[in-house]
């Protein structure tokens, strides 16, 4: 939290902005681009969605003004990012969102950037089952292990929404799972 | 005793079905998290360690966004006035158009006119006229010598 608090500082000022700026990118790169990965589902439209995020963080970072986290103000560009990525894509496509996602789940076999074995294959298409924000708290939770107070400040949703999301969630993946 | 008696009506309350649910939850995710831990996804070869990002330069940005900003005012500014100018200098097109109400009150009002052919001459003139026949030259004529082409132009 300190070092967050310090390079928060660096970030503001003109002489050590750029230094900071490569900190953060360094410190925080994985982190985003698999919070994104996991929404976009592709590779390539994860690095496009990353690069924005940054860019992004870098042209508002006066504007932060420390109410909430760094790296949870950042999840929060990188979430927004994405969702408004994978809209417009739908619109390019002139296809639903939930078809775009459906898609890029069967897709998703023939993808070079996926290795998962069969039962990570049929994980990801219970997820693509769920409404958005069921699909973002049960990655968020699920695989990346994020408190619920945090997440809270991601998606600025209260803590109780979100576990009973997190639930209801996870009884429909069960579900899913034993279906077959 | 007492602290028997305390503990049993605890103040403190859960939501509802927590305790159920937590059991559920616990469970499903372990189990779950026995077969899948992660999600499959991989990237290119040391994509994550080659990543980077152009960094933008922002202070010159926000510089030259002034800049911007204080042109954009006298830009502003100027294309209001040929608006304005545009506005008033070119005929609207709703002139064309005459609604019925303004026809009818143009000829109540102009109809009392006491200039008009109507009031001056009786109903047997105003027959002779259909039957008047004055050559082109001969108006050109009366005109010339008659008229005062200044008072026609105000007129």
């Amino acid at each position: 939290m300190q070092n967050e608090a310090k390079l928060l500082a660096q970030l503001k000022l003109d002489d050590s902005k750029e230094l900071a700026y490569k900190t953060l990118i360094k410190r925080y790169k994985e982190n985003l681009y698999w919070h994104i990965r996991k929404i976009v589902i592709y590779h390539d439209d994860a690095d496009d969605v990353l690069q924005n995020t940054f860019i992004k963080i870098f042209k508002n970072i006066d504007k932060f003004n420390g109410d909430s986290k760094l790296y949870t103000w950042m999840y929060r560009i990188a979430t927004n990012e994405s969702i408004t990525f994978l809209n417009s894509k739908a619109k390019r496509n002139k296809v639903s969102n939930e078809t775009l996602n459906e898609s890029a789940i069967q897709n998703l076999v023939a993808d070079v950037y996926f290795e998962g074995d069969e039962i990570q294959l049929k994980l990801q298409k219970a997820i693509a089952q769920l409404p958005r924000i069921q699909q973002l708290v049960f990655n968020m939770r699920y695989f990346d292990n994020i408190k619920y107070k945090d997440m809270s400040a991601i998606l600025e949703t209260s803590e109780g929404s979100l576990k009973a999301s997190y639930h209801i969630a996870m009884k429909k993946i069960k579900t899913y799972l034993l279906a077959d | 005793m007492i602290l028997n008696k305390a503990n049993k009506n605890s103040p403190f309350k859960v939501p509802k079905d927590y305790f159920k649910n937590f059991d559920t939850d616990f469970f499903i995710e372990q189990e779950l998290k026995n077969k899948v831990e992660k999600t499959g996804f991989k990237t290119p070869d040391g994509y994550l360690n080659d990543f980077n990002v152009s960094i933008p330069k922002i202070s010159k940005v926000n510089n030259s966004q002034k800049i911007n900003n204080k042109y954009s005012i006298y830009i502003s500014g100027i294309a209001a006035a040929l608006v304005l100018l545009f506005m008033f200098s070119l005929p609207k097109k709703d002139n064309k158009e005459v609604s019925l109400e303004s026809l009818e009150s143009y000829l109540l009002v102009e109809g009392n006119q006491s200039d008009l052919l109507s009031n001056i001459l009786t109903l047997d003139e105003l027959d002779d006229l259909h039957t008047l026949n004055v050559s082109s030259s001969e108006i050109e004529n009366y005109l010339l010598h008659n008229a005062s082409i200044e008072t026609l132009l105000i007129d």
